[in-house]
């Protein structure tokens, strides 16, 4: 496997933040948060209102514990609400409309209504620095090759980072995500040759990659100097993660970002997915940018080291649509500096193992998680796809699973293919103690997905419906 | 000031820019590095579409 370039050793500004200790990062927190807290106290209504409700005055806050004790959290029902009496951008915008020079929005996907992001000059090359910042540390340095596989362009945060992100490394960038075919993303890699770096989605990675053996070509051999394969959005499987290294004979990377994050919070970097003894390895948080807290979703309280909590996110420096302690709703296991073993006084999360409280299913008394299911079913190097359903009949909760074989499984016989599929069921009971129903079907009648994947759908609001 | 004191001025400003910028390219810093080359070629992007008479 190519050693990727040693970050700390190419950057002495990387090499200055590793080097902080504690109280030096947390000063440089602390004096962020009073710059961001005494601008928004004027400019931003919103914000100022949460300031009076916690009684902080920006000018003689002291700690950054005392900041998470009595600043009021925010969530995304609150800034909806604050863009329906304020629109379009809420009255936490914080800068002048006029000076709006990018507008983002959240994907929708939760159903609740699309959060709205002005970015400012400013933010959109932060916006680039905190793509660009988790990739260098990947090993992507000025005239490699790089492909990003996320659709570009439109109101996505994700549309416009990466793309900002490859030109002020100075990378080739070839932006091939959205309207191009698996296929002819392949086709493209053949006439480019000497690809570097991949950025994908997860499953859009797994796709791309099933997509290569599917037409014969092992990755590593095809692309011998690809040293960085940057994946972000999904969780997944350690058998996964050792069958993606071993294909393209280069080291999988993973980030942790958001809009609210206004790009990557953190990376794996050079280190990748995998940690000590092969297990899960660790994204480090960039806290000098963006102040997490992790927190039990319930009472708020912080989250003990090894246990998984919310992430709470505070923006230190943007400018246009901050977010101050904002309810990711995000999942993910906590690690403690002291625990990370890293040798530097960032906090880590588990990497591979990001969820959502909110996609949590509930399923005959157990709580399920989508990425739960995923590592037991991509466990199996046999399963292509699959796709997911609960439903009720006759009163009853039903799961249904479609899944497709990978295509090197074509010429497996009946018997072969019922016990994968028994194999499977088995290894999702073990995982969430729910038996599914199981059935083949062909890969296209699956759906494709370019970025983050939506497996399952709950169908059992319609089944109670009269 | 008049315009075209100022045009001077804004062509003279961003010559010292290109030149500080130049002197931030020579450093190695894998994480700066082409920040700064992004950097300069907005200047001289600049300086180059203010040009409105031939080359001496």
């Amino acid at each position: 496997m190519p050693a990727v370039a040693d970050p700390f050793a190419d950057s002495a500004l990387l090499a200055r933040f590793a080097g902080l200790t504690r109280p030096e990062l947390e000063a440089l927190q602390l004096d962020k948060l009073r710059r961001q807290l005494q601008r928004l106290a004027v400019t931003s209504p919103y914000y100022a209102t949460k300031m009076a409700e916690g009684g902080i005055d920006p000018d003689r806050i002291t700690s950054l514990d005392a900041f998470a004790e009595r600043f009021p959290t925010s969530s995304k029902a609150e800034f909806l609400t604050d863009q329906t009496e304020h629109p379009p951008f809420g009255a936490r915008l914080g800068i002048p409309r006029s000076e709006v020079a990018l507008v983002n929005m959240t994907g929708g996907t939760s159903g609740q209504g699309q959060e709205i992001y002005g970015r400012s000059q400013r933010d959109v090359h932060q916006l680039g620095y905190l793509h660009a910042l988790p990739w260098v540390m990947g090993g992507l340095r000025a005239g490699d090759v790089a492909m990003n596989c996320v659709p570009a362009g439109g109101m996505t945060t994700g549309g416009w980072g990466p793309g900002e992100g490859l030109r002020i490394i100075g990378a080739t960038a070839f932006h091939v995500g959205g309207g191009m075919s698996t296929d002819a993303k392949i086709d493209l890699m053949a006439k480019i040759g000497g690809m570097n770096f991949i950025y994908a989605s997860t499953n859009y990675l797994h796709t791309l990659t099933e997509g290569l053996l599917n037409r014969g070509l092992v990755p590593r051999d095809a692309f011998p100097n690809m040293h960085g394969l940057f994946i972000a959005a999904e969780g997944y499987p350690l058998e996964w993660a050792e069958k993606i290294e071993a294909h393209w004979g280069c080291r999988l990377q993973e980030g942790y970002g958001s809009t609210q994050c206004n790009g990557f919070g953190g990376s794996t970097g050079s280190a990748g997915v995998f940690g000590r003894d092969g297990a899960r390895g660790l994204i480090r948080l960039f806290e000098w940018e963006t102040m997490f807290e992790i927190v039990d979703p319930v009472t708020g309280a912080p989250t003990p080291s090894g246990e998984v909590g919310e992430m709470v996110i505070t923006n230190l420096s943007v400018e246009g649509s901050p977010v101050i302690r904002f309810r990711t709703g995000d999942a993910a296991r906590y690690v403690a500096h002291e625990d990370a073993g890293t040798g530097q006084v960032w906090k880590s999360i588990e990497a591979g193992s990001i969820g959502r409280f909110d996609d949590m299913m509930k399923i005959r008394g157990n709580n399920v998680w989508p990425s739960a299911i995923d590592a037991a079913v991509f466990a199996h190097s046999e399963v292509g796809d699959y796709a997911g359903r609960v439903y009720t009949e006759g009163g009853k909760t039903e799961v249904e699973m479609r899944l497709a074989l990978a295509e090197h499984c074509a010429g497996l016989d009946a018997e072969e293919r019922k016990r994968i599929l028994n194999s499977v069921k088995q290894a999702v009971k073990t995982r969430t103690n729910v038996l599914m129903t199981i059935i083949e079907v062909s890969r296209t009648e699956l759906p494709e997905f370019a970025y983050k994947a939506r497996r399952w759908k709950d169908e059992r609001q319609q089944g109670y419906r009269l | 000031m008049d315009d075209e004191t100022r045009s001077d001025d804004d062509d003279a400003i961003l010559r010292r820019m290109l030149e500080a910028a130049d002197r931030l390219c020579a450093g190695g810093d894998a994480l700066l590095t082409g920040q700064y080359r992004h950097l300069r070629a907005r200047i001289e992007a600049l300086i180059e579409l203010r040009r409105t008479t031939a080359a001496a």
